[in-house]
């Protein structure tokens, strides 16, 4: 038998079943002229009407092509027509799919082919259709066929294929959210084009094998179906599940690029937030607990988490929330104490929902939570909050505990981007008891920074346009001064030095660094820099304060100039550094003066920077 | 190719079919010589038409194999189908189309194909060539297949009960003139039915099949010379439930 013969066969069952359904494009014809006459019997706009139909078009074929040109044949015992021919299965087989493929594709094209010629939508370019259109297609098509034969056959085996699919998609699904929540988005072109070819390559080789070796028999054409689908799809899901775990075990070698990173207040653990590099996907970070001496390290989870972990003032604990935006939350405490640091779950007595915000006292006996409607705090390890009090609109919120043990927190009695109040919530663990102790007045999407033990607090007002930063007692809320008027600067920084004065950073046309008082009264101001910049202010060391000057924005190259913060005078400018604790994503909470003398370089390095020498030594990442 | 086989159009070499626990075939071996017409018969559900779907490479035992001029039917199914023209049981030919159109679609998944003499015996069938084929009756549907059947002049036609279903008229016309015809002409012939009398005027030899077993497989003549009854008498006594093998 000639291959001419068996393509000519082919072409003639395309042909066939093209004209048996030859009425789809009729119909599609019709379909293409609705978006036009729309506007005159006012049901809709014609653009989205042209591709919504267009859609439901190309979806309906797919459908109702897929589902009938073998299922339907091999249900009603008429596949045996062709069997009986001298055309191989692949000329009957590939015969019903092209001609799927055309009506489906030809249906597609006329109803969406006017819209896209007035220029109501953009014709897309090659790369979608590689990437999206053709896979798709095949997929779909391939999908509706299998799960038509598979209903039509009726048997057992159609059970064991949803039972089948059930346990793959919940494979997918899993390993999907478990990446997202590693950062690496799993429903993008990046996943969706192989996950739409490695499913279009299973129905494809499914549907070849069914009319291989199940001809004309629709029960034998559905069992052989069935297994070269799972044989195909199985090893592929859960490939993709031992890869996704794999991803997720990412350790400090695998750091290519350093977001954050702060220290122990002494000893060699830090915890570094970073992004993989090849071969784990982009996007991919992880926080890690990481000790610069012996290479040991925890993951706390995935990256991106505006709550950082806290260590205890010795330096012996770190504690850190788990899942903080999920339904349920955990608590864990690395015992830093020990050569391998153990990892214990601890109770956290709060109902389920998001954490908004996380603070432990210094001796590590108290631990708070800001939720979205509820502030609580609690003795680690214990069951039961030992105070609780209603806080208002969510918000990521700084806690800090003071030097009694009480935590201070503000709340928003408005939405927290409107002008209002601000109450500062105080919870006493002691007494069991929690209060509004004063109130701050606000312009509206206010961002706080707290004082060292709480006892001033520090609100940038409207920091997104013409910024105001007023000083604050953080017990009564009483003004203590208005340190940067509103419309002064483009931008406003502030963070407060270990010594409880604060250090501000003005942009505008210039940068400027201001150092004030507890008071609110001004000690110096330096001209840091002659241009804008986006600036953060960090102490580095005692008596350094580090300005990061980010010159177009984030995740850009950045320089920092180190100042004696007594002299007020510039020490020297560190080229393409910046300090690592002023994580963009991390400071909106934060709640102390950073740890120092950790940077990242431009190649996203973690670098330990002598600040009198200027030797710098790479901890990890940047090759 | 199959030395031993190599002549003879069409063997099967203890070919047994079961459908899970289920035994529908077991160990049947016969041939069928070229020019002969071999009726084989069965009761309903004795495995005729699983054995036809075998022997068309339409089904897969699940031991033994069909063979067909030396090859094994399973393998080559698409080559060999050049050769063999098949009437199925029930007809299958797309419902849509007419007799016209199908003898144009037919033609096309044929190397050779006689479009004119195909069309003279739908012809001579006085089948209506423009009606679809679903809105034929019975007796036209199976005279269209049988005219496909035809149309590429095959050496082996497997007919599967070509006359269920057909009046007395039809059934003469399918017996008399097709297989008749196509007999004479030297074409070999396997056919299934329960026309028993229809078939003693043309069969060379006859197989019988019980419960999936070919209990019988000799020449007509002397099959009716050993029992000295009629075919449907001894049909009945090889057939029935409690009768012992006869072969």
């Amino acid at each position: 038998m000639s291959e001419r013969v068996a393509v000519r066969g082919l072409m003639a069952v395309a042909a066939r079943e093209v004209s048996e359904r030859i009425a789809l494009l009729g119909l599609a014809v019709v379909v293409a002229a609705v978006p036009f006459l729309a506007p005159w019997i006012g049901i809709g706009d014609r653009p989205l009407l042209g591709v919504l139909l267009g859609v439901v078009m190309v979806l309906a074929a797919a459908v109702l092509t897929g589902s009938s040109v073998i299922a339907s044949d091999l249900a009603e015992r008429r596949l045996g027509f062709f069997f009986s021919r001298p055309v191989p299965w692949w000329s009957i087989w590939g015969g019903k799919m092209l001609a799927a493929f055309v009506l489906t594709f030809v249906a597609g094209a006329i109803v969406l082919g006017p819209s896209a010629a007035v220029g109501d939508w953009r014709l897309p370019g090659g790369g979608w259709w590689v990437r999206i259109g053709v896979p798709g297609l095949i997929a779909v098509i391939g999908t509706v066929n299998v799960l038509a034969v598979g209903y039509r056959a009726r048997s057992l085996w159609f059970a064991a294929d949803l039972a089948m699919t059930g346990a793959l998609v919940w494979i997918v699904i899993r390993t999907s959210r478990g990446l997202m929540t590693w950062g690496v988005w799993a429903i993008s072109y990046e996943f969706i084009t192989p996950a739409l070819w490695a499913l279009a390559a299973a129905v494809t080789v499914a549907g070849a094998a069914q009319m291989a070796r199940g001809r004309a028999d629709i029960t034998p054409s559905h069992r052989v179906m069935s297994i070269a689908l799972w044989a195909v799809l199985t090893p592929v899901a859960l490939g993709y599940a031992a890869w996704g775990t794999w991803v997720q075990r990412m350790g400090p070698a695998d750091v290519r690029s350093v977001l954050s990173a702060w220290s122990a207040p002494k000893g060699s653990w830090i915890v570094v937030t970073g992004r993989a590099g090849w071969p784990r996907p982009e996007g991919l970070s992880a926080t890690l607990l990481v000790n610069t001496s012996t290479q040991q390290f925890r993951r706390l989870g995935p990256g991106f988490s505006p709550l950082r972990p806290p260590f205890t003032s010795d330096a012996m604990r770190a504690v850190w929330v788990s899942d903080p935006f999920g339904q349920k939350p955990r608590l864990t405490v690395a015992d830093l104490g020990s050569g391998e640091p153990a990892l214990t779950d601890v109770p956290l007595p709060v109902p389920p929902g998001s954490v908004r915000g996380f603070a432990l006292s210094p001796d590590g006996r108290q631990a708070a939570i800001a939720q979205d409607a509820l502030a609580t705090v609690f003795a680690l390890g214990s069951q039961q909050a030992s105070v609780t009090f209603p806080l208002g609109s969510g918000r990521l919120s700084a806690i800090v505990f003071d030097v009694v043990g009480r935590a201070h927190v503000l709340s928003a009695r408005q939405d927290f981007l409107l002008p209002g109040t601000l109450d500062i919530l105080v919870l006493d663990p002691a007494t069991r008891k929690g209060s509004v102790t004063g109130h701050i007045d606000t312009r509206g999407n206010p961002l706080e920074v707290w004082g060292p033990g709480g006892e001033r607090v520090a609100v940038v007002h409207r920091q997104e346009r013409r910024p105001s930063l007023t000083l604050h007692d953080g017990t009564t809320g009483a003004l203590v001064a208005t340190l940067v008027p509103e419309g002064r600067a483009g931008r406003i920084a502030a963070t407060f030095l270990r010594d409880g004065r604060l250090a501000v950073v003005e942009s505008g046309s210039g940068v400027i660094l201001r150092v004030f008082s507890a008071e609110g009264a001004e000690s110096w101001s330096l001209d840091v820099s002659p241009t804008y910049s986006v600036t953060r202010a960090t102490e580095v060391a005692p008596g350094v304060i580090a300005v990061e000057l980010s010159f177009r924005g984030r995740g850009s190259r950045s320089d920092t100039v180190l100042v004696d913060e007594t002299a007020g005078r510039v020490i020297r400018r560190e080229n393409g550094l910046r300090p690592a604790a002023s994580s963009w994503f991390a400071w909106r909470a934060q709640a102390g003066p950073d740890d120092g003398s950790l940077f990242v370089d431009d190649r996203g390095a973690l670098v330990r920077l002598d600040i009198v020498t200027g030797a710098r030594q790479v901890l990890l990442g940047g090759s | 190719m199959n030395a031993g086989t190599e002549g003879v159009p069409l063997s099967c070499e203890h070919l047994s079919i079961r459908y899970g626990g289920t035994r529908v075939l077991e160990d049947v071996s016969f041939s069928v010589p070229s020019g002969c017409v071999y009726a084989l018969l069965g009761r309903n559900g004795a495995g005729k038409s699983s054995l036809v779907r075998c022997l068309v490479g339409q089904q897969r035992a699940t031991s033994g194999r069909a063979v067909l001029f030396g090859r094994d039917v399973w393998r080559d199914r698409a080559a060999l189908m050049a050769r063999v023209g098949v009437v199925p049981e029930e007809p299958d030919a797309p419902p849509e189309l007419s007799p016209a159109r199908l003898v144009a679609l037919t033609g096309r998944l044929y190397p050779r194909w006689d479009e004119a003499a195909t069309r003279e015996r739908l012809r001579r069938f006085a089948i209506p060539m423009e009606t679809r084929f679903a809105r034929l009756s019975k007796g036209q549907k199976g005279a269209v297949q049988l005219a496909l059947a035809l149309g590429h002049a095959p050496e082996l036609m497997i007919l599967d009960d070509p006359t269920l279903g057909l009046d007395v008229v039809a059934r003469d016309q399918v017996f008399s003139e097709v297989i008749g015809e196509l007999a004479d002409r030297g074409t070999t012939i396997l056919i299934t039915t329960h026309d028993l009398a229809a078939i003693e005027g043309i069969a060379d030899r006859v197989g019988m099949l019980r419960e999936g077993r070919l209990v019988l497989d000799e020449s007509l003549e002397a099959v009716k010379e050993r029992y000295a009854l009629p075919l449907e008498r001894i049909f009945a006594d090889v057939t029935s439930a409690s009768a012992g093998g006869a072969r």
